[in-house]
């Protein structure tokens, strides 16, 4: 598989959660949501590396497309005030986008999965409120906590279908995809996360423990093709740009 | 409330395994949960699922999954409704929002809806399920199409009756078809049950839409004529959105210059104006409705209660 039918793919599967979790208002008003390529990559991973992926399969991973798009728009809510047109349907499409991921989840009806998706948007949000609130001083506990709020859905996915070992290299990558974004200034979404700045210093601490750990995890990653091995070493590095 | 006396045991269960599901290890988030939850509330959902359950084959362990999912479903939408209107108090509470700010609110609200399908997720029943999804989709359409009517008074009675059953009716109506699904009742009662819910929820939603005009600001814990200062139109102003007297409260009240001592002068207009009676009388209609679904059901106690119930709604003052 070369990058360019990764590519159609990952295009492929963003336009099935857009379709799904569309609203004529909500599109009228704020327009297509951006979903993020690098955790649809994840989330296709076992599918882009040959493993079976059925209907039922393809299914859930929309849903939980649409709930990365619920936690992306709520995390776009002003803190003080919300109160212009704009804002009030932020708050309401992520509440419509979460209510389409159950509905999706209840179709097929995978029971197991809605109770451990729910249990992990719980964390999820538990953790996003103690990271706002200044928690996690300690480089080991921040990454943990960033683990946790930029691949736990997506782990839950893997959990579930059979693809346990695909979640330990999610979750590096995506951590780490989400500390060179602080480096390079991403404000929004650093906003989004914590109300005080990162220190440089944590964030390339971070980035170096991450790193260490993502080199081991690819030499060890027997499963993978060559080819999608240097694909997540190249989203995971994005300022190396160096080969594996 | 003295109608749910028969009930207080399962109510008093209800109410432990609320707390248990919000018990986060978030120390902001379970302080923000149980903040909500002991600010009260009438817990008429749970009370509906309770008693639609008597219809059939009760099961207390079934029957708290659904009652509990449905209120902490009330709740985060009454948290994400907060942070929609900007508003500080709620039942005489600070509120999430207030208290903490948006981002937090945002948090628990969503948090709690995780919770809500937690509960849920344990009872294997896929029709539970897809009646849940769609409530909860229609109610935040519901939302959505609020935010589209919010300062305009072109407004038909249809556009205000379809607004207040998809906030209102829609959960009351899965609350009772939800209760007589997980406990196996049959079609014939669990289609009564469903449009009890519904008539006996677009009375309750018509009659707050009244307190809002009617009650004083200590015991709606927020301004009374909330509804208008916020840019909603409801039913009592329905009825005299064009008088040329109304006219000027109405646009100050959008505009966001309406004084207080304006509000009071506006509030008393409409009370004489005889909206209120109007207003009142399409309630007692629905409560009819509700009536009649219920009087042909079984006779017993959760029958009694509905009835009692159905009679409070229409008489309520808080």
């Amino acid at each position: 598989m070369d990058r360019l039918t990764i590519n159609r793919y990952i295009q492929n599967y963003i336009k099935q959660v857009e379709q799904s979790i569309q609203e004529p208002i909500v599109y009228r008003e704020l327009g297509t949501m951006p979903l993020d390529e690098a955790k649809a990559f994840f989330l296709l991973l076992p599918f882009l590396n040959g493993e079976e992926w059925s209907p039922v399969l393809n299914i859930s991973a929309i849903a939980v497309g649409a709930v990365h798009a619920a936690f992306d728009i709520h995390d776009r809510v002003d803190l003080l005030d919300a109160s212009t047109k704009e804002q009030q349907l932020m708050v309401l499409s992520g509440d419509h986008f979460s209510g389409i991921h159950y509905r999706l989840l209840s179709s097929i009806p995978d029971f197991e999965f809605i109770t451990a998706m729910s249990k992990m948007i719980g964390r999820i949000n538990e953790t996003k409120t103690d990271l706002f609130m200044g928690s996690f001083d300690e480089t080991y506990a921040h990454i943990e906590a960033v683990n946790c709020i930029e691949s736990g859905c997506i782990g839950e996915f893997q959990q579930r279908y059979g693809f346990s070992k695909y979640r330990t290299i999610s979750e590096t990558a995506l951590s780490l995809i989400w500390y060179f974004n602080q480096l390079i200034k991403d404000t929004t979404i650093h906003r989004s996360m914590t109300t005080n700045r990162l220190k440089k210093e944590k964030i390339e601490t971070a980035i170096s423990i991450l790193s260490g750990r993502m080199r081991k995890e690819l030499l060890n990653a027997d499963f993978l093709t060559p080819f999608l091995k240097q694909e997540i070493h190249r989203l995971a590095n994005p300022l190396s740009g160096k080969p594996l | 409330m003295s109608l749910y006396a028969d009930f207080r045991q399962d109510l008093s269960f209800i109410e432990k395994e609320l707390e248990q599901s919000v018990d986060s290890s978030s120390p902001v988030i379970r302080q923000a949960s149980l903040h909500l939850l002991r600010a009260g509330g009438k817990r008429i959902r749970p009370i509906f699922v309770i008693l639609s359950s008597k219809f059939g084959e009760y099961s207390m362990e079934n029957v708290a999954k659904v009652a509990v999912s449905l209120e902490l479903i009330h709740m985060a939408s009454l948290v994400h409704d907060d942070v929609i209107d900007n508003s500080d108090f709620r039942r005489g509470f600070e509120t999430v929002k207030s208290r903490w700010n948006n981002r937090i609110a945002m948090y628990t609200g969503d948090y709690i809806f995780s919770r809500a399908l937690v509960s849920i997720g344990e009872i294997e029943m896929p029709a539970v399920h897809q009646l849940l999804a769609e409530t909860m989709l229609e109610i935040c359409k519901g939302e959505i199409i609020q935010l589209e009517y919010q300062q305009i008074t072109d407004q038909s009675f249809r556009d205000y009756l379809r607004r207040i059953k998809r906030k209102t009716a829609l959960l009351l109506s899965s609350s009772c078809e939800l209760g007589a699904l997980v406990s196996n009742a049959n079609a014939d009662t669990v289609g009564k049950l469903k449009r009890f819910g519904y008539f006996a929820g677009m009375a309750f939603q018509i009659v707050d839409d009244i307190l809002d005009i009617t009650s004083t600001d200590e015991k709606l814990g927020k301004p009374a004529g909330s509804d208008l200062l916020n840019g909603h139109i409801t039913l009592p102003t329905l009825y005299i959105k064009d008088d040329p007297e109304f006219q000027p409260f109405l646009i100050r009240s959008f505009d966001g210059t309406l004084t207080e001592e304006e509000r009071i002068r506006m509030l008393g207009y409409i009370r004489q104006s005889g909206a209120i009676e109007k207003a009142q009388a399409v309630s007692t209609l629905y409560l009819k409705k509700a009536i009649s679904e219920v009087e042909s059901l079984p006779d017993g106690d959760a029958k009694n209660a509905l009835l009692q119930i159905a009679a409070f709604i229409g008489r309520r003052k808080f």
